[in-house]
């Protein structure tokens, strides 16, 4: 049947798209490149610092004038969410680039946290190991292509986006080579991510095979039952790919080590970005009803990787004296509360409570995760990779500002009010007890008491027990203090903000997809068919 | 100007306190004296808060049963119909002034015994007051959930900083079982939130509206959310199974917890009556005979447990259990009586079991005090005035007639006594057991062979003040109790009524307008969700 297809339909069919996208859309108009001016600034500063880097005698040294061309494409590609229309809705490419007001909103939080966390490079000892000219181009790159990914309402578009993220990153995962282990946790997020991108491009060969499209507003041709094994595998390929990168059990065991051993930095912008573009793609992705109303394997699929993920990520938790370690298992856990999300959604696809309830806890989570891995970064000495928990004993009194921003953090993971984590697990429970998903968050909130523990055991270290002399000393650097005071206070004050005035950002949001310009109608009903007729 | 203020005044009790915290933390301290102005602020700002709640009383209206001085705004984006709602009835004012009162109390305690961190405890005992005021008063699911929660904080922080040589397994212990408690209300409040969505329409988290939601569920659904959110409250009060964190957290705490500690049990003995009775009144009435079977337990058994304890924090823990049961099978019996006597035991077991913590952390002031019966005999000839105050709070925790206690207790049998003779008949055994523990405690320190190798400091002029007040309260809850009944007698007559006939709370926002109750307008801008 395939051969079938191969041979006849294919060329044909390549053919119509190639004349149809020449003549409709190849050469976007003018207003393209204002909307996606945050893409093209941060891919032209990435480009920009690598050439700087050309230009530098010691590789090694680091590259002042590459960070500042890093952090004014950084700041230059806020402008366009912030000043933008709020009301342009539109595609380019065909799918490949949505501009909607949730694409607005994942670029503008991916530049506001590619910002924070270029800030926060220059300041700690342990991030100054960043700033080379081509790490900060990559990491550009990756801001770039995660922005490409949330954007994308195409499956090639979000490939390209997943790649352009991923390659940099193995590189900023491995590139301190200063330990076995760091290299060991590069590489194995290098062969399993890989692993996780050609399983992903599978489901897309199965997809594009069974409906001759790869658009996600296409995928509600796709009929996840038995009778089309094929539609069930593609979909499923590809969801197991995103949850290799949101870190969702089974596919988390890259996480812990990778976490524990990346520069902190870098592993608050994969804890908090990552996670936040992943979910916007998998908003897009289930927001389509599959054809003969087959949704409810999805729900199953996301009810069990629920939790299983919160039941890993809270008991593995447990028994980590690494602290960095520690909240790679509280981001499993939380992968798992997104969960909660993501099957509310596959039970009723355009509910907009179940969008309101993932953005606002992505954001959310994307704030505390970024603020608590900036205050590890403080305390690290610049060759350190890992913070112990015993390590923190007594730092409260000695460091009463640094110690205060990671309690907000934690207290805001175990979602207590006033913490914003509060009102992201409340919508979440809500979202899910509406969508008939009383048992999961059940799971949800009887695993969040143990993972309360280990959030309580970092706090009696800091707070409760004397200084000893294991206790890390932080450096007294005023230059550093006043700079990372000014950015935790940010992240504590947004926390708080969410926290006390409530996610509003996620609720006033339009949630209305962009939709391709009507020239070019998928043909794949009559192939579907046939498929069906053969099968 | 008096409608004004009749309008906001439960917004100052909530925010005052929170204020007084900021300046305090803006307050530049360099030495020991500017540590002194730090707790004048501190005290100031408690004293106003406390003169501000009798605004609450002079106000009141008794023959009402809706909740007045109440506050309507909109809070988190309106088709969430989650909003900012206060109101006091005769339930909550009561609690309101003894929580700003025991505030007071507590505050000249921090007075003398915090003498490290001062600037820190302050702000946390103030963000404590604040959230105490914030749960009696919320009347929306949510709001009352985050003070909830809120309330746990500044205390784990105080057990941890400041208490004893085994604090972080307490605030542990302390943490996590609340956590747990108020985990499983959050989703049953969701489901709640829920439903009332689906019966019409509108999302809305105000208890008003969602009394007669919850009661127009199905009643095994009922049954669910009512186990979720008392089993929260239970863990809390404590009632028996679920006491263990008790006796390490009064052990560990530090002084001034164990005084404000009768103020914090309240919290969920409050939650109760505010939300298990009076969400399910037909669950609460079918399920109040296993309810009171484990009060009468807690009863017993904290009596009992009590009498063998030598460390006199752990005696005072588990006399609290069985103080607390009495309360719990008070507010069980679903009899307006009872009910009653609950309330009034609750504000007299405040008082008497924070009067003997004053004392006993005078005498067991040393930083490593075992709390230890054996340290201390024979007291009385040495420290009389001490010895008369703590006959006086002894008395009044054995119910005594002449006391607040005995009023309460009184109540609490003949209420419960009327819906199960049985049962009450085992918890005025509890009435003389209580007595056996503390007349043996009086006995052990007081008169006992005297050991007089220790050294007895006099008792100075705060804890004095403190208990002349404590003292004073004791016996004149014992003659004068018509005035308090009366304030909330309106309410529990409607609370009964709804037991009775299983149907939903009615009572509504009202607010005094040129000295007359009139409903609060409430200006409803629901946008309907399309799907």
């Amino acid at each position: 049947m395939s051969s079938d297809f191969l041979t006849t339909q294919l060329e044909a069919s390549i053919r119509h798209s190639i004349q149809s996208t020449l003549t409709g859309s190849i050469l976007p108009d003018i207003s393209f490149f204002w909307s996606a001016s945050p893409v093209l600034l941060l891919l032209l500063g990435g480009m920009l610092t690598m050439l700087l880097g050309v230009f530098k005698g010691n590789p090694l040294k680091p590259c002042i004038s590459a960070w500042y061309v890093a952090i004014a494409s950084a700041f230059l590609a806020t402008l366009f969410p912030i000043l933008g229309p709020t009301s342009l809705v539109t595609a380019y490419f065909g799918s490949g680039f949505l501009l909607d007001t949730m694409s607005k909103f994942s670029f503008l939080v991916i530049s506001l946290g590619t910002l924070f966390t270029l800030f926060a490079v220059n300041t700690t000892s342990v991030g100054r190991n960043l700033l080379r000219a081509e790490l900060l181009s990559l990491l550009l790159f990756a801001s770039a292509g995660l922005m490409v990914m949330c954007s994308a309402g195409d499956f090639i578009a979000f490939l390209v986006g997943l790649e352009v993220v991923s390659v940099p990153l193995y590189v900023l995962v491995g590139f301190q080579r200063k330990t076995t282990r760091s290299v060991e946790a590069s590489l194995k997020y290098f062969l399993m991510g890989a692993t996780a991108a050609a399983v992903m491009l599978m489901g897309a060969a199965l997809v594009y095979a069974s409906i001759g499209s790869l658009r996600f507003s296409d995928f509600h041709l796709l009929s996840l039952s038995l009778n089309h094994p094929f539609h069930m595998l593609g979909i499923f390929l590809i969801l197991s790919g995103l949850a290799f990168k949101a870190a969702i059990v089974p596919f988390h065991t890259w996480a812990p080590d990778v976490y524990q051993s990346a520069n902190s930095h870098l592993t608050g912008y994969m804890a908090s970005l990552v996670k936040f573009s992943v979910v916007i793609v998998l908003i897009r992705l289930l927001s389509v009803t599959f054809a003969h109303n087959s949704n409810s394997i999805l729900v199953q699929y996301f009810w069990i990787l629920g939790a299983l993920s919160i039941a890993v990520g809270s008991l593995f938790g447990m028994v980590n004296s690494s602290i960095k370690r520690m909240l790679a298992y509280s981001s499993i856990a939380n992968a798992g509360y997104f969960c909660l999300g993501f099957a509310s959604l596959a039970t009723s696809p355009d509910s907009d409570l179940a969008k309101q309830a993932l953005i606002s806890y992505a954001t959310i989570y994307a704030v505390l995760s970024m603020g608590a891995f900036t205050v590890i970064a403080w305390f690290e000495e610049s060759n350190q990779e890992d913070i112990l928990k015993h390590q923190l004993a007594g730092i409260g009194p000695k460091k009463p500002f640094a110690a205060f921003a990671l309690s907000v953090f934690l207290f805001g993971f175990a979602g207590l009010p006033p913490m914003a984590g509060f009102f992201g697990k409340f919508f979440l429970i809500v979202t899910a007890i509406r969508h008939g998903l009383v048992g999961l968050s059940v799971v949800l909130v009887l695993f969040s008491v143990a993972s309360l523990y280990y959030y309580l055991s970092v706090m009696s270290e800091i707070w409760f027990k004397p200084h000893t002399q294991h206790s890390i000393l932080p450096s007294e650097n005023p230059e550093t203090d006043l700079t990372m005071r000014t950015l935790c206070l940010t992240a504590v004050i947004v926390a708080f903000a969410i926290g006390i005035l409530g996610p509003r950002f996620a609720f006033e949001m339009d949630f209305k997809q962009a939709t391709e310009k009507a020239y070019h109608q998928p043909k794949s009903s009559f192939i579907l068919g046939s498929l069906v007729n053969k099968e | 100007m008096l409608d004004e203020i009749s309008h906001y005044i439960l917004s100052i009790l909530v925010f005052f306190p929170l204020v007084v915290a900021a300046a305090l933390a803006l307050i530049p301290c360099c030495s020991n004296c500017s540590q002194s102005i730090l707790r004048k602020v501190a005290l100031a700002g408690v004293f106003l808060e406390f003169v501000f709640s009798l605004h609450l009383i002079r106000y009141f209206r008794p023959d009402s049963s809706d909740f007045q001085f109440s506050q309507y705004h909109s809070w988190l984006p309106s088709k969430l119909g989650i909003n900012y709602i206060l109101g006091v009835d005769g339930l909550s004012l009561s609690l309101i002034i003894m929580a700003t009162f025991f505030s007071l109390i507590g505050m000249m305690t921090v007075y003398k015994y915090v003498n490290s961190h001062v600037r820190s405890f302050l702000i946390l005992f103030l963000i404590l007051e604040s959230t105490l005021i914030g749960v009696f008063s919320s009347l929306d699911i949510v709001l009352f959930y985050v003070f909830w929660e809120l309330s746990l904080i500044p205390l784990y922080f105080m057990i941890g900083v400041w208490g004893g040589a085994r604090r972080i397994s307490a605030t542990f212990n302390f943490f996590l079982y609340g956590f747990f408690g108020s985990v499983l209300m959050l989703v049953a409040f969701g489901y709640l939130y829920f439903n009332h969505y689906l019966a019409t329409g509108v999302y809305s988290s105000s208890i008003m509206e969602l009394y007669s939601t919850a009661s127009s569920l199905a009643p095994s659904t009922q049954m669910w959310l009512f186990s979720a959110i008392t089993l929260a409250f239970l863990v809390k009060t404590p009632v028996f199974p679920f006491y263990s964190w008790l006796p390490q957290t009064y052990e560990q705490a530090p002084v001034v917890y164990t005084i404000m500690s009768g103020v914090n049990l309240k919290l969920a003995t409050y939650g109760l009556i505010r939300f298990s009775l009076c969400l399910f009144p037909a669950i609460a009435k079918e399920k109040s005979e296993l309810l009171m079977t484990l009060s009468v337990i807690g009863i017993l058994f904290g009596a009992l447990i009590a009498w063998r304890q030598s460390n006199t924090r752990r005696l005072m823990a588990f006399s609290s259990l069985s103080h607390m049961g009495f309360i719990a099978l008070g507010i069980f019996s679903c009899q307006k009586l009872a009910m009653e006597g609950a309330l009034y035991q609750m504000l007299n077991h405040t008082l008497t079991a924070g009067g003997l913590f004053i004392l006993l952390n005078f005498l067991f002031s040393k930083p490593d005090s075992q709390f230890s019966l054996e340290e201390y005999g024979g007291l009385s000839k040495v420290l009389p005035w001490f010895s008369f105050f703590f006959m006086i709070s002894m008395l009044g925790s054995v119910a005594l007639p002449s006391t607040g206690s005995f009023v309460g207790e009184w109540l609490i049998l003949l209420g419960s006594f009327q819906a199960y003779p049985l049962l009450t008949a085992f918890a005025t055994l509890g009435v003389i057991l209580g007595s056996v523990y503390m007349l043996w405690m009086t006995y052990k320190l007081l008169f006992g062979p005297q050991k007089v190798s220790v050294h007895i400091p006099k008792l100075s002029g705060l804890e004095a003040t403190q208990m002349t007040i404590i003292s004073l309260l004791i016996v004149l809850l014992g003659f004068v109790s018509v005035p308090i009944l009366d304030h909330t007698q309106a309410t529990f007559s409607l609370i009964e009524k709804t037991l009775a006939a299983g149907s939903p709370y009615p009572a509504t926002l009202v607010n005094l307008e040129n000295r007359i109750l009139r409903p609060i307008v409430i200006q409803q801008n629901h946008t309907f969700e399309v799907k």
